[in-house]
């Protein structure tokens, strides 16, 4: 029987600044059949290791079209991501995985969508949205709305130029600064610059779960679906495999049913949301 | 698969020539507590103790456990995987409590990814259970359908001590091959109506007794009810009754390092504490009385919901152990009579 624990070695090859704290680390394995073997839905997550500090959940931030490598989106915060701010290119770490459900990649094609993201949030919604971009038909019409503490917190500031191409692109900070000349205040104050037909949209959330609530209970008003309104869910998602409890919300998984889960579901979770 | 009888002598010796071969766990008394713990003669083993202080889960799911182990070198790191002994192993001794709560334990470490660690050592080992002699104050075995001091379920042999000999009862193959590999010492059953009576009288031991019908049906809408808070406002967090529970399972993982070398373990954890949820930006339990909700909804909803299994076998090793004095049977009358 396989073990399921075991990692397997990864180069990091760049690493980007994208924010304070904020660092994005491209991946590739070291084992040549695993590179071109290793496949993921948008939403998925890895649990990497910094080896003598642990493992950790991060989601793929990278879209699935990419080849040979994966990104990943790290903010400073408890003692395995401070050590991985400090590794170098070149230094490896273990990857497990992917796990977790993903974005339902079909259910999106060519549906009004609305992004709203939070912080570092931004990271799982990458993936689905360069994804979106480039899969033929992947979309009708994309609203990204984000919104971060301060305007130097905004993760990775380069994306929002470039998706504002091709899609409806407005950001928002709590807290502004001289350098800021745009919105200030939560992220759901960016919902009426949306102009959708809400019975054909879908919404698609990552943030903290105040966020997630605030934004819900608005998009409901607007009258999207509540199978429509998807929300990708943090947890501390020690094992990815279903095994070791600390993920679990109600009576399920968020390492196997989710991390992805639509409004519906959710509500049907115990209040512990 | 008829069932036997094996004289205390015989069993005896059955233990030392299975301990000649392959690894052996019984119940040893230590100090003033039992443990199961490996042996080599049947000199160690005690069967007519109390239960024993760790549940018999340690034996497939280790307190602390080894999952790989590495090297680092400058940037290049080396992964050595851990691998098991592939020993058969026999259990002898074990309570039915303990014995049912592994078929619990399965579900979750058989759902969806296989847990190579614990099925491994399930697939090996071989249990056989006793009839027990003694109950405690604190089991509660009888209170579930499918469990009493004289079940079967999780056991492959069933031993009933009746006097002179154990009557053996076969529960699986598994156990029909230990008969099997060994049938000098086993003769033909006889004195069931002493077996039955032994079982019957073990069985009327357990007085403690909890009323389990309407729970599931009561967890289902009480999420938010106020009496979490108060039927937990004497719990410390301190975990005691999950790491002694038999069918608790969650873990921990954390690197150990010396030097160059490390090892990556699981460790038993628990929701009754705080930081098993604590996330850098968010903690979805905040309060004690939401971690203790958790652990008595997924014992006897979450579980259910999941694997159709109620996740306790009425060990009383919580009751047992609390500092405190919890007591789960109160807890979930008080749930019910809400």
């Amino acid at each position: 029987m396989k073990n399921i624990y075991l990692p397997e070695i990864a180069v990091i090859k760049d690493i980007k600044e994208e924010a304070f704290e904020i660092k994005t680390y491209v991946l590739e394995f070291l084992n040549k059949e695993t590179k071109t073997k290793f496949t993921f839905n948008p939403g998925q997550f890895i649990e990497l290791s910094v080896f003598g500090f642990g493992e950790a959940p991060f989601s793929i931030s990278s879209s699935p079209y990419r080849k040979k490598n994966i990104e990943i989106c790290v903010k400073k915060a408890g003692s395995l991501t401070k050590k991985l701010h400090e590794l170098k290119i070149g230094d490896e770490v273990g990857i497990r995985g992917p796990y977790g459900n993903g974005f339902p990649v079909e259910k999106l094609r060519k549906k009004s969508i609305i992004f709203l993201g939070g912080g570092i949030g931004v990271a799982p919604l990458k993936s689905l949205i360069d994804y979106l971009l480039k899969v033929e038909n992947g979309y009708k019409e994309m609203y990204i709305l984000y919104g971060a503490k301060r305007p130097k917190d905004i993760v990775g500031k380069e994306n929002f130029s470039f998706w504002s191409k091709k899609a409806q692109v407005y950001l928002t900070v709590d807290v502004s600064d001289k350098s800021w000349k745009g919105e200030v205040g939560p992220v759901t104050n960016l919902l009426p610059k949306v102009s959708v037909k809400a019975k054909d949209c879908l919404a698609v959330l990552c943030g903290p779960p105040a966020m997630i609530n605030a934004a819900t209970d608005r998009l409901r008003e607007i009258g999207l679906f509540e199978e429509n309104i998807i929300a990708t869910l943090e947890r501390y998602m020690k094992c990815g495999v279903g095994k070791c409890g600390h993920c679990t919300i109600g009576n399920k998984y968020t390492c196997i049913d989710g991390p992805v889960f639509t409004s519906k579901e959710i509500k049907e979770l115990d209040k512990e949301f | 698969m008829a069932d036997k009888l094996i004289s205390k002598e015989d069993l005896n010796t059955l233990i030392d020539n299975l301990a000649k071969d392959i690894d052996v766990f019984a119940p040893v008394k230590k100090g003033d507590m039992y443990l199961y713990s490996k042996i080599s003669s049947s000199k160690d083993i005690s069967l007519n103790g109390k239960n024993t202080k760790k549940p018999l889960k340690e034996v497939f799911f280790g307190q602390s456990e080894e999952l790989i182990s590495f090297k680092t070198a400058k940037k290049e790191i080396e992964i050595i995987e851990s691998e098991e002994d592939g020993k058969k192993r026999v259990i002898i001794g074990s309570r039915p409590c303990d014995a049912a709560a592994l078929p619990i334990l399965d579900e979750v470490f058989g759902w969806d990814y296989k847990d190579s660690f614990y099925l491994d050592k399930r697939e090996r080992t071989t249990i056989i259970s006793i009839t027990c002699n003694e109950v405690e104050e604190s089991c509660f075995c009888t209170s579930f359908g499918n469990i009493s001091p004289s079940s079967k379920e999780g056991s492959d042999l069933l031993l009933t001590d009746i006097g002179e000999s154990f009557y053996v009862e076969v529960v699986t193959d598994k156990g029909d091959a230990i008969i099997e590999g060994n049938s000098n010492l086993f003769k033909k059953a006889e004195n069931i109506s002493q077996k039955d009576k032994r079982q019957k009288e073990a069985v009327e031991k357990v007085k403690r007794r909890v009323e389990l019908e309407g729970l599931k049906e009561k967890l289902d809408i009480n999420f938010e009810d106020p009496i979490w808070k108060e039927i937990s406002q004497k719990c410390l967090g301190c975990a005691a009754c999950t790491y002694l529970c038999p069918t608790c399972h969650c873990f921990d993982i954390q690197d150990e390092m010396k030097k160059s070398t490390g090892k990556r373990v699981r460790n038993w954890d628990s929701c009754a504490f705080g930081h098993f949820t604590q996330m850098p930006g968010h903690q979805p339990r905040t309060e004690q009385f939401q971690r203790f909700r958790q652990r008595v909804i997924h014992k006897f909803k979450y579980y259910v919901d999941k694997f159709n299994k109620t996740a306790c076998v009425g060990c009383g090793r919580c009751i047992e152990n609390c500092p405190v004095n919890m007591d789960i049977t109160k807890v979930i009358e008080k749930i019910v009579s809400s």
